[in-house]
């Protein structure tokens, strides 16, 4: 294949299946950033390793071995981190990595249903719900901005996100969401 | 039993488990398929309000009022762009030069190839991706570039460029401009610093600098920009900017010698530039904004730290750097003099070379120079705390710039610290930084 097509083929399917790797990755780091720094990395790797995929698989098949090469990259990473405290044990991630790999596809129907649910949150929830995951946003400080008490705050946005879940099983329950 | 788990899994993501929990936690996921589930539905909900708390954060579309029509910068700011920067920041740093090509080239983006700018000053890890698709990152002075996007990969790239009516535009740091000349220049700074010296814009056609939390209207001046995720501060040297607000809408106009900082929690106050100051210290208690690297906050046994993260240089080797802005628009510029002394502390996991230096610029804003100083392994151990003091008389040119001294300062004094940043060479070796301060040595 030529290396045009190659780049084309590459960047049609890593466009399509980034989404799905970015969020298997983060499953098993602990941090956004962490996840930001990695996937340089698990972009760069699988772009060196495109002619060992099969060129007939499909996209789903693209995700797949994206995030078998991601998990040797994450558990690579770990290791250089190996300082830091307060992370599950390489043990447990190898088997929350093969878990996650194993459910790729409800992981994605999840993902989409999930966005459906986040448009029916009353907008004060909703905003509440995306600040405590906006990068230099935390509880802590929207809870001392708003003369709450953490804890408080901390607590109604863990009954949003039983809503969102909710909303997420009853989405599914019923059938393939469309976006 | 699985309302425990859940809780346990998000308060694991929120990092809030203490030791004992994280072991149970751990213990559970490792005996548990249910546990195991439960993890996976949690942390794919938390990845997912991630990257929509990510796209909430971007910029709104352009403003009608003040921006050429949408079909002319097409394909600069909107589409597959937006796409990119939003949620692929991390791919610009290293594979998207070249993966980009597909989707810049895609039939629906309109493209830019007549050249309109050319690089007078490069330096650094960069990538330029042009908005046909063309992707390079062997940028030399004298290149001529179509629109297009620069990055700045490395916390000691810096790149200047001359657009054909004389305006210069210098970015430095990890700093991502993507910039257009349609019969009006109009630059997108997703972040970091950009310095300009605009010449006299065409009548009704301003150049337009956009960022996350203003629009910059900018008829002929001189400016520095610093921008992140929640503000833009603004510095004008000569001349006047328009500024606008997004949240608000707010119109303020910042004259000469003059500063504002655009960020929806604060008032738009224009107030006089600060003198120079010859004293800065770190903040790292305060988070990792203006910072490079990896940082963590403080725990029981040690403060807060900033790790050096890798890199790759041009000729493929890794390189484990982290860096702090030193001067920012919203502050005095720090300036160095001969008294000038720069106190270290740090971590070491194992002994190498340390590299420590300075970005500088003139109080122009030009380019002046990196300058080092190299600490030898031997002066460290494996796993070590260090304190090291050192001397500006001892910083000398990096050696990558030897092909521009003459063009560059001469000594590392009477000079404005742009960055000081630190490395270590190809092996990770632990580096982590838990202070910087710059001072003037008494007499």
């Amino acid at each position: 294949m030529e290396k045009d097509q190659q780049y084309d083929r590459f960047m049609s399917l890593f466009m399509s299946s980034e989404r799905a790797i970015r969020s298997y990755v983060r499953s098993l780091l602990l941090s956004n950033q962490d996840v930001d720094d990695l996937m340089q990395n698990i972009g760069l790797v699988c772009w060196h390793k495109f002619d060992q995929f099969d060129m007939a698989g499909s996209a789903q098949d693209f995700t797949r071995w994206c995030c078998v090469i991601s998990r040797f990259e994450v558990l690579q990473f770990r290791r250089s981190r190996a300082r830091d405290r307060l992370v599950l044990s390489n043990e447990v991630i190898e088997l929350l990595a093969t878990h996650a790999e194993q459910h790729l596809e409800q992981s994605e129907a999840e993902r989409r249903a999930l966005k459906i649910c986040l448009k029916k949150l009353a907008e004060p929830d909703r905003r509440l719900l995306l600040s405590t995951h906006t990068i230099g946003d935390s509880i802590s400080r929207i809870a001392s901005e708003s003369n709450q008490k953490v804890r408080q705050l901390y607590s109604k946005v863990n009954i949003i996100r039983n809503q969102i879940g909710d909303c997420v099983r009853a989405n599914l329950s019923l059938g393939e969401p469309s976006s | 039993m699985s309302r425990s788990i859940q809780s346990l899994v998000r308060r694991y993501q929120d990092q809030q488990l203490n030791d004992e929990e994280v072991r149970k936690l751990d213990d559970l996921l490792r005996t548990d398929p249910d546990a195991r589930e439960i993890f996976r539905q949690e942390t794919n909900l938390i990845a997912t309000i991630e990257e929509i708390a990510c796209e909430q954060g971007l910029d709104p579309p352009v403003d009608t009022a003040t921006a050429p029509p949408v079909d002319q910068i097409h394909g600069s700011l909107s589409g597959p762009f937006t796409r990119w920067m939003m949620a692929t920041g991390w791919l610009v740093a290293v594979i998207s030069a070249s993966l980009l090509i597909a989707t810049f080239a895609s039939p629906s983006a309109s493209t830019q190839t007549e050249t309109i700018a050319t690089i007078i000053g490069v330096n650094g890890p960069l990538q330029w991706t042009g908005n046909g698709g063309q992707v390079r990152s062997d940028l030399t002075v004298g290149m001529q570039l179509p629109g297009g996007t620069i990055d700045g990969v490395a916390p000691e790239s810096w790149f200047a460029l001359e657009f054909d009516d004389g305006s210069v535009v210098v970015t430095s740091g990890n700093s991502m401009l993507a910039f257009s000349d349609l019969g009006q220049k109009v630059l997108l700074l997703k972040a970091g610093k950009l310095s300009a010296d605009v010449t006299p814009q065409p009548d009704g056609f301003p150049m337009l600098i956009h960022t996350r939390s203003a629009i910059l209207e900018i008829v002929g001046t001189s400016f520095d920009i610093d921008t992140d995720l929640a503000a833009t501060a603004l510095k004008v040297t000569e001349g006047k900017v328009r500024v606008k607000r997004r949240s608000d809408g707010q119109l303020v106009d910042v004259p000469a010698q003059h500063q504002v900082i655009a960020a929806a929690d604060q008032d738009l106050n224009v107030t006089q530039i600060p003198q120079v100051a010859h004293h800065w210290k770190s903040q790292l208690q305060d988070g990792p904004r203006r910072t490079y690297g990896r940082w963590l906050p403080a725990t029981s046994d040690s403060g807060p730290m900033l790790h050096c993260i890798p890199y790759l240089t041009e000729t493929n080797q890794t390189i484990y750097t982290s860096s702090f802005a030193v001067t920012v628009a919203d502050a005095a510029p720090v300036m160095t003099n001969a008294q000038t002394m720069i106190e270290v502390e740090g971590h070491l996991d194992r002994a190498t070379d340390l590299y420590v230096g300075m970005t500088l610029k003139t109080a122009k804003g030009d380019f002046a120079g990196r300058f080092q100083v190299v600490l030898p392994s031997e002066e460290f151990q494996s796993d070590e705390r260090f304190k090291r003091t050192l001397r500006i008389e001892n910083f000398t040119l990096d050696p990558s710039l030897s092909a521009m001294k003459d063009n560059l300062a001469s000594t590392s004094h009477e000079l404005i610290v742009d960055s000081i940043w630190f490395h270590t060479l190809y092996q990770q070796a632990g580096l982590a930084v838990t202070s910087v301060e710059l001072q003037e040595q008494s007499e």
